[in-house]
């Protein structure tokens, strides 16, 4: 179990909205991209990881089998909610640490554009209106927005404030955040927007959830990356990821 | 006479309104929702405890948008006693109205009525001495 895993090639895809792009065109983009990167051939693949939160019930794994090739190999589907990605790279380093394979892919790919604010329980449209207790707390009524609010830049704004709260810390504090977020945004072809905001421009910004602003909130968006991982025989072992990591690994 | 309902079976109308919670037998960990365990002892017993009307703001936002038209606060509450709720503050909807420990009391509030003209009541939270 103390052997190298190594990180041998990545992928990304830029992220934005594509509407004539589904899952697997993201998924497969960033698969075979990573592919050239790492100087494999999928042949060579022994396992496939696929993380996907918004389209889990579809088995996008064996569905990107079918466009890529490797059929035959194991293929796990995971969710885990923002970890999702980073769940899949995990399989495919257990899936290589275990012995199971020598290279191993994992990929995280989401269609999110135009998905609104996430968080809110699906809205039933009942026929006639009654009142009567559902679920685990016994709820006649939605409850969103009536009993404080679950959606996700109110969940988030309220971690904020509990620890404003408890230590001082302004909404100026954070609006800071999502400007150095901004900036970095400028240095990546593949963000979704690239755009620098000043301090001034994140606070005067439209609020949705004080303190957050608008650019201090996260876009939906469409988007996949993918990295390859190896294990050289005795020693190494390589999964093909992003370009950073796998330069850092190379340098050891 | 109208007919009221509470909108979450954890809070109890009548003369005094308040809310109740599922309290773990073992390590009296407090719960609204219905529970299969306690999440940390993994006791499968409950009983269940009143809760005080009365606590301090611990986390907020304030809603410009969302789901319901805005703005609107809301406000997690750690309650006297015990006991941590997630309700809407009433009346406020200016930050600089809150403070570390800002002392808010339960309120209740009609939250719609039914094709059969059962009103849910709903509750939330007013600052106390505001």
């Amino acid at each position: 179990m103390g052997e190298s895993v190594w990180i041998i090639g990545t992928s990304m895809t830029k992220f934005g909205r594509f509407a004539d792009l589904d899952l697997l065109d993201l998924a497969s983009t960033a698969a075979l991209d990573a592919l050239v990167d790492s100087g494999q051939d999928m042949a060579d693949i022994g396992l496939l990881a696929l993380g996907n939160v918004y389209e889990a019930n579809s088995h996008n794994g064996q569905r990107l089998q079918k466009q890529i090739g490797q059929t035959g190999i194991p293929v796990y589907n995971v969710v885990n909610a923002c970890a999702t990605g980073a769940t899949a790279v995990r399989v495919a380093m257990m899936g290589i640490k275990s012995g199971e394979c020598d290279v191993a892919i994992a990929v995280g790919v989401e269609k999110m554009g135009k998905m609104g604010m996430l968080g809110g329980a699906a809205k039933k449209a009942d026929q006639k209106k009654v009142f009567s207790p559902k679920g685990r707390y016994g709820a006649v009524v939605k409850t969103e927005g009536l009993l404080g609010t679950g959606l996700m830049p109110g969940v988030f704004a309220q971690a904020g404030t509990e620890y404003a709260l408890a230590n001082g810390i302004t909404a100026e504090q954070f609006a800071k955040v999502a400007v150095k977020n901004h900036m970095h945004s400028t240095l990546n072809p593949l963000a979704q927007y690239q755009k620098s905001f000043s301090l001034e421009e994140v606070l005067a910004a439209e609020v949705i959830s004080y303190p957050n602003t608008l650019p201090m909130c996260c876009p939906t968006g469409d988007g996949a990356a993918r990295s390859f991982w190896y294990r050289m025989p005795n020693s190494r072992r390589w999964i093909l990821t992003c370009d950073d990591v796998r330069s850092r690994c190379r340098r050891r | 006479m109208t007919r009221s309902i509470p909108a979450v079976d954890y809070l109890v109308l009548g003369e005094d309104p308040h809310l109740v919670a599922g309290e773990c037998r073992q390590c009296s960990a407090l719960y609204f929702d219905r529970r299969n365990a306690c999440a940390r002892c993994s006791t499968t017993e409950f009983t269940s405890r009143r809760l005080s009307n009365e606590g301090v703001v611990r986390a907020y936002t304030i809603v410009q948008r969302g789901a319901k038209s805005g703005p609107f606060t809301s406000a997690v509450v750690e309650l006297t006693g015990g006991g941590m709720v997630k309700a809407n503050l009433t009346g406020v909807t200016d930050p600089a109205a809150i403070h570390p420990e800002t002392k808010v009391r339960l309120t209740t509030f009609d939250a719609g009525t039914d094709d059969n003209g059962v009103v849910a009541v709903a509750f939330g939270y007013e600052p106390i001495g505001a």
